[in-house]
């Protein structure tokens, strides 16, 4: 009886086996690794998938976007920004049938994919640009990976296994673990979620609640980061600056030696493999203070080179000395990129997926996403991990593929998806979604400025700290204090001159002739006579100011990251941002002769030139015959400030602020 | 593979875990969320505002209300008596001496958090700080769970705002409403070359534009931009808006309070309050005195900022009858060192440190708590923030008591702090 039940069991679970392999099979050919295929071709994989699940949930493709749609969708989302009035005529009147696959090349080879991409990986890596020891080589560093378009699996092991001096301008890895100084745990629990979709920040108190998670479980993870060091002055510097300060008297030296010490702060250990549970452990299988091994929850198993010795503690449970470096962190930066760690590449799919399309792949959430789920599309999901490994994990090409789905080029969806009411995500159409802050903000550059991509600059600039380092990386803490000068009115004059020093050395490092760019002082001087904002003209592109704006300032309110937690960027309204938009930014474009927005409408002859002008430049999109109407009295009638008007209520509209 | 090593966990590991999770949960949702109602202790008379000053960088507490004139540390701050009987303050805090006699002073403040962000942070919230879940502020707590008296001005205002705006898990709308600028009042409020007509105009149209795009799109996201707007426009046709322009104040006033940005600052948060504006954040920087904490241009030019504009408000607070419904919470990140450092400066000490408190239900001429002779640490009724939290929160009427759920898990108002009965009257 038990056996018939069994074999009964055993039988059905066969049959949904073979049915899901001859599904499989019947539906998409394996990718074959010698195998050269196209972006379109792998689109197509991924549309013909599309096809028959609609087909088996009885639903329908939406449909076909026009010319319009595709390409402020295409700008915004591969460089951040709504076309120029210029870019849109050219476009549109484009015959080329390949028209649209031409122009994704185009923007990903221009320097707007950098910019857009950096905002997106500053608000998932919490990138900060001051605080603490963080410098602003984070920056510099992803927006590098970004330029040499690094796979995205070595982007991740880079920044795991980062150590080093944290000044050196080509080291910036080092700031994923200087973010998180003095919070390993977090630091961990944040690695888990972002990279590998597995929320087990609850384990880090305690056993996770609702997940299979043990706080055990998290420690075992944890002993593999164990013993890294972020910053502060190792012990040589600490020896030289307590003799040096207990006997110079000159304040201002002693302020100075503190500063120019810092150049020795780096980030070192690879690891220990070995943690101590915490004081306040409660569960039966160890005591508090019990040494754990390092190991893994799932995937892979792991095994490290070098058992790490258990050392002797003292009754009270802590230990003397400290444990000996085995390199675990190496190991575990390899398991964590595995292809064959089950959540890798599905988290970063997912990822890539919701970035396109406006919603994740599997589940609601990019940060918990489950061992076992693979979506409503289980096929779907198959194949695109399948086509991110074949791609190995070139981002750039896996985006293109999506680009070139019927499903991007879809209109989208008129509602969202239902989460609390069990709906799930049948793909049969992208979702709208409002722009993000920098979006929003880089936009209303193009309208200022025009082609705001031609005055990107990423040449590396080295500060005075980092210019420092360059030349002295060398010396002993004690050869650094040796360098101080006799006579130091104001310690700050030191930094000064080293800025301009370092502005000097990064133009040479970049190969350019050092008038190109006179000193950021002199510049501002003459801007301000001139009447422009420096800040603006120089530096037009949210992703080349401070990381992030602070609170209160436009791109804050606009709902930029405060870079706390991942992916924290705010897309809700207010009332002041409503406030800020109508009177301050967008009342700025038009009350202002010099930007090109207010050029552009009257470039049009008619007034219907002029209308349709407006239209394209900000929504990218004729008006309709009932909009022409609508606008045509306010434009032609006696009101003088008519196209004013009409370009303030259109940067104004909800049209504007979200990616449809 | 080991992909299901945890399915031969103890099965009994896991049914105690998912035990303690449901009983966790049912716990949680048998309450109600709101934190009004019932409290468990309250309070004869409950405050309208608070007026809470942060003071960045950590203010030395035996440089300022701590003081220790017989300890070696404690020397240079001096001794002078204040209008509370027995009770000295530092030379650097003369005209605060005067109103001593309607504050409480805490003299017991004691954490473990050396740090300023962390300790910032657990003085505004309660919690830890982590990297996975941001705890909203005080005031955002206040935002949520007390009905807010204007239907114009939000209940939670950050003068001087600095990287944070305090929601944590709440709603974007919980967080503080930031005022960059005390001269200048609220930004963007007006129109900006534009008449009202035009305006009105324009906004017709628009209401048109957006009707089109709302009728293919119908997300809740789009509708509350298009409200938004709305509340916009009524905000800036709103009389409640002059309360944020202090040039309404008479020059005898303005003066009183100083010509600094922290003075304007506390002058402006005196108007909100008067407007029952529940919860004004006002950061006041930077005590962080690590070098030649004696030197004219660091804790004497601080301190005497503090004290003009300090004893401006409650003076004014008390003469208008307000200081009964409007609490001041002086708070800071944690103390410093006793003993002067090489430097002559002070490093960071959350062991003993010292906040102020006045108007309310809060006793008038108290000094609660006690360090030793070298003020190294507490000896008397230590206080930690959380504590201070969970006074603060009955004193407005709110219930530290009550549990709620955020993203899945329980949460507080104070965390596990309980308020100190002993600072009421």
């Amino acid at each position: 009886m038990i056996n018939n039940v069994k074999d009964r069991k055993s039988k059905v679970i066969m049959r949904k086996k073979l049915f899901g392999f001859i599904l499989c099979f019947s539906v998409i050919l394996p990718l074959a690794a010698q195998k050269k295929y196209s972006e379109a071709a792998l689109a197509k994989r991924i549309d013909s998938l599309l096809g028959k699940f609609y087909q088996k949930v009885k639903t329908r493709p939406g449909t076909p976007i026009n010319d319009e749609t595709f390409l402020r969708r295409i700008y915004l989302d591969v460089v951040g920004r709504i076309p120029t009035l210029e870019e849109v005529k050219n476009f549109l009147n484009s015959k080329d049938l390949n028209k649209r696959e031409k122009l994704i090349d185009a923007l990903q080879r221009s320097p707007g994919y950098v910019s857009h991409n950096f905002n997106y990986w500053a608000d998932a890596l919490r990138v900060l640009d001051r605080g603490g020891n963080i410098t602003r080589s984070y920056s510099n560093f992803i927006k590098s990976s970004l330029i040499k378009n690094t796979p995205y699996d070595v982007f991740v092991r880079q920044m795991l296994n980062a150590k080093g001096s944290l000044y050196d301008y080509k080291n910036g890895a080092v700031n994923y673990y200087m973010r998180d100084k003095g919070m390993p745990l977090d630091n961990l629990s944040n690695t888990m979620s972002l990279f590998l979709g597995t929320d087990m920040s609850c384990a880090q108190c305690h056993d996770h609640p609702f997940d299979r998670w043990t706080q055990k479980d998290f420690y075992q993870l944890a002993a593999f980061m164990n013993g890294i060091k972020t910053g502060g002055r190792d012990k040589e510097a600490q020896t030289a600056f307590r003799k040096y300060v207990s006997k110079e008297k000159d304040k201002q030296k002693t302020i100075l030696s503190r500063f120019l010490l810092n150049s020795k702060d780096k980030v070192s250990h690879m690891g220990t493999g070995l943690i101590q549970l915490p004081s306040d452990y409660s569960y039966e299988d160890h005591k508090p203070y019990d040494y754990v091994r390092a190991d893994v929850p799932f995937g892979p198993k792991v095994s490290l080179k070098k058992q790490p010795a258990i050392p002797k503690k003292t009754p009270k449970g802590k230990v003397a000395g400290s444990l000996a470096d085995i390199n675990s962190r190496e190991v575990f930066s390899k398991w964590l990129t595995s292809k064959q760690n089950p959540m890798f590449t599905k988290t970063i799919v997912n990822r890539m997926w919701d970035k396109a399309m406006g919603a994740p792949l599997i589940g609601d959430s990019l940060l918990e996403i489950g061992l076992k789920s693979e979506g409503p599309n289980k096929y779907l999901t198959a194949e695109l991990i399948k086509q991110m490994q074949y791609l190995k994990f070139d981002l750039k090409k896996f985006e293109k593929v999506l680009y070139l789905t019927k499903l991007y080029q879809t209109k989208s969806r008129s509602t969202e998806i239902n989460y609390a009411k069990k709906e799930k995500n049948y793909n049969q159409a992208p979702l709208v979604r409002r722009l993000s802050a920098e979006q929003i903000w880089d936009s209303f550059q193009v309208l200022k400025l025009g082609n705001i991509d031609k005055t990107l600059d990423f040449s590396v600039k080295l500060d005075s700290y980092q210019y420092f380092y360059e030349l002295h990386k060398n010396k002993t803490s004690q050869q650094i204090i040796n360098l101080i000068p006799n006579k130091l009115p104001f310690w700050r004059d030191y930094f000064k001159n080293l800025e301009s020093a370092a502005a000097k050395y990064s133009q040479k490092l970049s190969g350019k002739s050092p008038k190109a760019e006179p000193s950021a002082n002199t510049d501002k001087k003459k801007k301000r006579k001139g009447g422009n904002s420096v800040r603006v003209l120089r530096n037009p592109r949210a992703s080349e100011l401070a990381q992030p704006m602070r609170p209160g300032s436009p791109l804050r309110e606009l709902g930029q990251s405060s870079r706390e937690l991942i992916d924290s960027k705010s897309l809700e309204s207010s009332a002041p941002q409503a406030m800020l938009l109508m009177n301050k930014i967008v009342s700025e474009i038009t009350n202002s002769q010099r930007f090109q927005l207010m050029r552009d409408i009257k470039s049009g002859k008619s007034s219907t030139d002029k209308i349709t002008n407006a239209f394209l430049a900000i929504l990218t999109r004729k008006p309709t015959s009932t909009e022409l109407r609508d606008f045509s009295s306010l434009v032609s009638g006696k009101n003088q400030d008519g196209l004013k008007h009409l370009a303030w209520i259109l940067m104004n509209s909800n049209e504007f602020k979200f990616k449809y | 593979m080991n992909l299901f090593k945890k399915d031969e966990l103890s099965r009994r590991h896991f049914m105690a875990q998912a035990a303690a999770a449901y009983l966790g949960v049912n716990a949680i949702s048998g309450l109600n969320n709101n934190l009004l109602g019932q409290q468990k202790v309250s309070v004869k008379s409950k405050v309208d505002s608070v007026i809470y000053i942060f003071l960045k960088g950590g203010l030395s507490q035996i440089d300022s209300f701590d003081i220790k004139p017989d300890f070696a540390g404690g020397k240079g701050a001096g001794a002078i008596k204040t209008s509370l009987n027995g009770y000295r303050v530092s030379k650097y805090f003369p005209k605060m001496a005067k109103v001593m006699n309607k504050m409480c002073v805490i003299n017991s403040m004691s954490t473990g958090t050396a740090a300023h962000e962390q300790a910032q942070y657990l003085m505004n919230t309660s919690y830890e700080m982590r990297g996975t879940i941001k705890h909203p502020h005080l005031g955002a707590w206040v935002s949520k769970y007390l009905p807010s008296y204007s239907k114009d001005i939000p209940p939670f205002i950050k003068i001087n705002p600095g990287q944070s705006l305090g929601r944590g898990y709440f709603e974007a709308k919980h967080s503080a409403l930031p005022i960059g600028d005390p001269a200048l009042g609220l930004q963007n409020s007006k129109l900006n070359g534009m008449s009202q007509k035009d305006f009105e105009h324009n906004m017709a149209l628009l209401r048109k534009v957006n009707a089109n795009f709302g009728n293919t799109y119908k997300t809740d996201n789009i509708k509350s931009y298009t409200e938004s707007y709305e509340g916009a426009v009524k905000l800036m046709k709103s009389k409640e808006l002059e309360v944020f322009d202090i040039n309404k104040e008479k020059k005898s006033v303005l003066d009183s309070y100083g010509d600094t940005d922290f003075g304007k600052a506390c002058l402006l948060a005196r108007r909100l309050a008067e407007k029952k504006v529940r919860f004004i954040d006002v950061t006041m920087g930077t005590w962080d005195h690590h070098y030649d904490i004696y030197d004219n241009e660091y804790f004497p030019t601080s301190a005497k900022i503090l004290d003009d504009s300090l004893s401006a408000l409650i003076t004014d607070l008390s003469q208008r009858g307000m200081l009964d419904r409007t609490m001041v919470c002086v708070v800071t990140e944690f103390g410093r060192g006793p003993n002067l450092d090489v430097r002559n400066g002070r490093v960071h000490y959350p062991t003993a440190f010292s906040c102020l408190m006045a108007g309310g239900p809060v006793k008038r001429g108290y000094v609660h708590g006690k360090t030793d002779a070298n003020c190294a640490r507490v000896i008397e009724d230590k206080m930690s923030p959380e504590g201070l939290n969970a006074t603060i929160a009955t004193a407005m009427g709110l219930d530290y008591s009550k549990t709620i759920t955020a993203q899945g898990r329980p949460f507080k108002i104070a965390h596990k702090g309980k308020p100190e009965m002993a600072l009421f009257s």
